[in-house]
């Protein structure tokens, strides 16, 4: 479980690894320096160490990814087995999603968190909007399928109540397809929260967040300057990378 | 269950699903706690001139009831209502910024398909062998990068870098004058027009955009394309075609048409929310599309304009469903259907 390791390596480290410079220290003689052995990563257009910053921002993006996941799972999967109940409702309920699904969600989300101000509430919420129908989706499939067998006709026979069949019986069978859902939803998350940073209404600066960095790095694109882009951009593709690793494996245990 | 009733279930459904999912949007936008008026009036208005502001835009009037005139506007006429930041209709706005949009988007989404199902085929075809596993890491490298940053990776490499295409500012740059608007479309109009270099221009200006989005959008086009093909593969249907002596290029035409449904059903996922899903690459590039003009909507406050980019968002997404469910049945006589009731 590499994947693991990296994201909470990653996550320890904002919070906790001692670094020589702080995110926020401004130096301005030091301005757009290139790496080098004094600043590994180089520094930014006030000064302020890049590695520091890249390192510290995990602190800031990955627990909002990780709210934004945990809301998707806790709004989706009940929601989900309210849908997975045969009925004309659900069915047209699903055409609603279909539709739903199909919005420009980016540019919702994105209004979203503006109207707010940036409140990392309103972030986590506007992940929801994109992972919660993933999970309601995943649920209504399986379950669909899982009521017809066999070992449910026994369990109601033998008296189990609708709540018993769905904790015990039902819930206990989803456990790894709702684990693996739940880091493909930590991969989106994190592009999610990337995308509002970068477009300037997720996290406000001078937070260190990869994608204020990179919405910073646009400018030194055309002076040349690329570790203002590569390594925020390349902590924001190993983080999605993991969580999408850690899904891939995950399908792949399963298979057997 | 006829074929004609089922289009027409279909067809009286998904009005209702979408006017559902923009009631939500509306409610969802309304719920935030915050003093649109006193935001669009500036910090330094005085309260009798965000009053103003809140009296002229309607923000005074109880949710219910803007509520209400908006969905009859939107239902009855077809009006999206009028910008919170310009004044003037948001449909004639999301219109005259269409055809750009469309102008890279359908370049775009043809490199897409064909790059995902190219990589999706050759990856089921030789799978587990060296061009399965070249593809395996090239989608899981796409899909793990938000497009904003291959976007500005490649600008990185291919504008600076290599000098190759023109700096990413817009359809023309800076220079060029735009011919007259006949169409909207900017290289057809420049034909039009006789001004060769013009075209030419914006051809140039078109190329990387459009990798960008061709590149970002086919990652999971190749992943339905490889599931879909491998399942034809191994199916009974192509271990009889081996076995009458097919050549194996006609094999793998046939497991491709085995493969149809799944990927026009994602092509029709696709193109129903490209519009939406490529604004952050039309932003970078500072293309004059609609996606643009959304997310700068969206970022001052423009609820209107928001709500209209969200309505049209829906209605794509119905129409692509719906020629969807045409297409795929026409050619696919498999296909039966059950009328959703």
């Amino acid at each position: 479980m590499l994947g693991v390791a990296i994201i909470g390596g990653l996550l320890l480290a904002g919070f906790f690894a001692p670094l020589p410079y702080s995110s926020l220290a401004i130096d301005p003689q030091h301005a757009f320096e290139p790496p080098t052995l004094r600043h590994i990563f180089g520094t930014d257009e006030v000064g302020a160490d890049l590695f520091t910053r890249t390192v510290r921002a995990a602190a800031v993006d990955l627990p909002l990814a990780l709210g934004g996941t945990l809301i998707s799972v806790l709004i989706g999967i009940p929601l989900g087995l309210v849908m997975s109940m045969r009925s004309p409702w659900s069915e047209r309920a699903m055409r609603a999603l279909d539709i739903f699904q199909g919005l420009p969600l980016l540019v919702i989300a994105l209004s979203l968190t503006a109207l707010g101000g940036g409140k990392p509430y309103l972030v986590v919420f506007a992940i929801a909007l994109f992972g919660v129908p993933l999970f309601i989706r995943l649920m209504r499939s399986r379950l669909l399928v899982l009521r017809e067998s066999g070992f449910v006709d026994s369990a109601r026979v033998s008296g189990a109540s609708e709540m018993r069949l769905l904790f015990r019986h039902l819930l206990p069978n989803l456990r790894s397809e709702i684990v693996t859902q739940t880091s493909l939803t930590l991969a989106i998350s994190i592009l999610v929260v990337a995308a509002l940073s970068f477009l300037g209404v997720g996290v406000p600066p001078p937070t260190p967040s990869w994608g204020v960095m990179i919405r910073q790095a646009v400018e030194g694109i055309a002076a040349g300057q690329w570790w203002l882009l590569v390594f925020p951009g390349s902590a924001i593709f190993i983080c999605v990378w993991s969580a999408n690793m850690i899904a891939d494996d995950l399908r792949a245990r399963r298979r057997g | 269950m006829s074929y004609r009733r089922y289009l027409i279930g279909r067809l009286l459904l998904f009005p209702v699903a979408a006017v559902t999912v923009v009631s939500i949007t509306f409610f969802l936008l309304n719920l935030v706690p915050t003093d649109v008026a006193r935001a669009l009036a500036g910090d330094f208005a005085t309260p009798q001139q965000v009053q103003d502001v809140r009296h002229q835009l309607g923000l005074d009037k109880p949710l219910g009831q803007r509520y209400v005139l908006y969905m009859e506007g939107l239902i009855v006429r077809g009006d999206l209502g009028t910008s919170y930041l310009t004044n003037s209709p948001v449909r004639q706005q999301l219109l005259s910024r269409l055809p750009s949009s469309l102008e890279l988007i359908v370049p775009g989404m043809l490199i897409a398909t064909l790059l995902g199902v190219t990589m999706g085929t050759a990856g089921a075809y030789y799978s587990g062998r060296a061009p399965d596993r070249v593809s395996r890491i090239f989608v899981s490298v796409l899909q793990s990068m938000p497009e904003f940053l291959l976007a500005l990776l490649l600008i990185y490499v291919v504008f600076f870098l290599l000098r190759l295409v023109p700096a990413p500012l817009g359809q023309l740059g800076p220079v060029a004058s735009a011919p007259p608007t006949r169409t909207g479309f900017l290289i057809v109009d420049a034909l039009i027009a006789g001004q060769w270099s013009v075209a030419g221009s914006a051809l140039y200006h078109l190329v990387l955009p459009m990798l960008v989005i061709g590149l970002a959008f086919s990652t999971s086009l190749a992943r339905v394309a490889r599931t879909a093909v491998a399942n034809a593969l191994e199916s009974p249907y192509i271990v009889f075609a081996r076995a009458c002596g097919l050549s194996e290029r006609q094999v793998v035409r046939y497991a491709l048409l085995d493969a149809r449904t799944p990927l026009l059903t994602y092509l029709a996922i696709l193109a129903g929310n490209i519009i939406g899903s490529a604004a952050i690459v039309e932003l970078i590039f500072n293309w004059q599309g609609a996606g643009q003009w959304a997310i700068s909507a969206a970022l001052n406050y423009d609820m209107p304009s928001v709500l209209g980019f969200v309505a049209f968002g829906a209605v794509t997404t119905m129409a692509a469903y719906f020629i969807l469910d045409i297409v795929a049945a026409a050619l696919d006589p498999r296909i039966t259907y059950r009328a959703a009731r």
